[in-house]
């Protein structure tokens, strides 16, 4: 193709490319003004006290308790979304056995039954390891030491207290590092 | 293609990048000015998947602050130089002093003609307005001190009022004001 042609055509098709254009300026101010109001930094809450709910004696008490020992480590964190929590757990290399450990307790002094959602994601899931949630003592599987991965779902009965907590079970030796995220949203049974 | 759309594309490539580069720097800068304890959280369900964490809400608002003033006051300096450029090395309303000067020092090259100067001005405003909304909103969220917001406000209203005080006596080079067509 010639010079002449070239010019042609991209007076011809030039005028089409114009809204690309506008969409690529209008991405150019919002990429950022996306990414300062995501790089914005949060705050730990720690060894906290959450209150849901009308009052301090009518609601639901959340209280943190965070972990840190040789063998793991817990950080929870208030989310945005009322009675969401995210708790990081990191777990470090251990000798075989079970460790259990209680990181937060609620308390439910509404007139009516709560419900928790748990969900967890893995970064990676360590093999002949089951990770539960505890609450109360009952175990609730998170991870199977098969690797299958469950959601549980929890009832909290009104005027009761638990205490709620994770479990390691590991059948060998872990010599590496791992971590992963457990979700407990709080709501209304469905 | 449009080369007014072409120009305002190339102009706002830079302050895109300046804008996240001085937030990033402000974060840095203050975390070790002040010496904060901070750790990465990362989220990997969710869309932004990483997230700066101080151990304590002051630390956030801290941080949160001073890395809005840096970015703010770093887009306010490009503007203030284009400002600067509009008013003292505009070849279209050049004072003859001035020119003299130029030409003395051999800096002729630092003239610039309107069709680059007003799309970079343009640009260059509106990211100083982005900055400052997104202040704005910061503090009404209590995540940044009030002064900052205040600070930003005024800087870009006066900015935005230098650059259109320049932009109608350009204009008026071209299209006489009613005033001049009398005389």
């Amino acid at each position: 193709m010639n010079n002449r042609a070239v010019r042609r055509f991209k007076t011809k098709f030039g005028k089409f490319l114009d809204p690309f254009v506008v969409a690529a300026l209008f991405l150019l101010f919002l990429i950022p003004a996306i990414t300062v109001i995501n790089l914005t930094p949060g705050y730990m809450k720690q060894n906290n006290t959450d209150v849901l709910g009308l009052s301090d004696t009518e609601a639901v008490r959340v209280t943190f308790n965070n972990i840190t020992n040789e063998y793991l480590s817990t950080t929870t964190y208030k989310t945005m979304i009322e009675g969401n929590y995210e708790i990081n757990v990191a777990t470090y290399s251990r000798p075989s056995g079970r460790y259990s450990y209680n990181f937060m307790s609620i308390e439910n002094n509404l007139d009516k039954d709560k419900y928790i959602f748990v969900t967890s994601s893995f970064s990676q899931i360590e093999p002949d390891t089951q990770i539960s949630l505890t609450v109360d003592g009952i175990k609730y599987i998170l991870v199977d030491r098969d690797g299958n991965t469950y959601s549980p779902g929890i009832t909290l009965r009104q005027g009761e207290k638990f205490d709620v907590g994770v479990m390691v079970e590991n059948d060998y030796d872990v010599s590496f590092s791992s971590n992963f995220t457990v979700h407990l949203s709080i709501g209304e049974e469905i | 293609m449009s080369k007014l759309l072409k120009k305002l594309l190339s102009a706002a490539l830079f302050p895109a990048a300046l804008l996240i580069v001085a937030k990033i720097l402000g974060l840095y800068l203050s975390t070790r000015i002040f010496d904060l304890d901070w750790v990465l959280r990362s989220h990997t369900s969710e869309f932004f998947s990483i997230e700066l964490i101080y151990t304590d809400s002051n630390a956030a608002l801290i941080t949160n602050s001073y890395s809005n003033l840096i970015m703010v006051s770093t887009i306010l300096i490009g503007v203030t130089i284009l400002l600067f450029q509009a008013y003292f090395l505009h070849d279209s309303h050049q004072n003859p002093k001035v020119l003299i000067k130029l030409i003395q020092f051999d800096f002729i090259m630092w003239l610039v003609d309107s069709k680059t100067l007003y799309p970079k001005l343009a640009v260059w405003l509106s990211f100083l307005w982005l900055s400052t909304i997104v202040s704005i909103v910061q503090t009404i969220q209590s995540t940044t001190y009030i002064g900052i917001a205040v600070f930003a406000i005024v800087a870009s209203i006066f900015t935005t009022w230098l650059a259109a005080r320049d932009f109608e006596r350009e204009i008026h080079l071209y299209i006489p004001s009613a005033k001049d067509l009398k005389l």
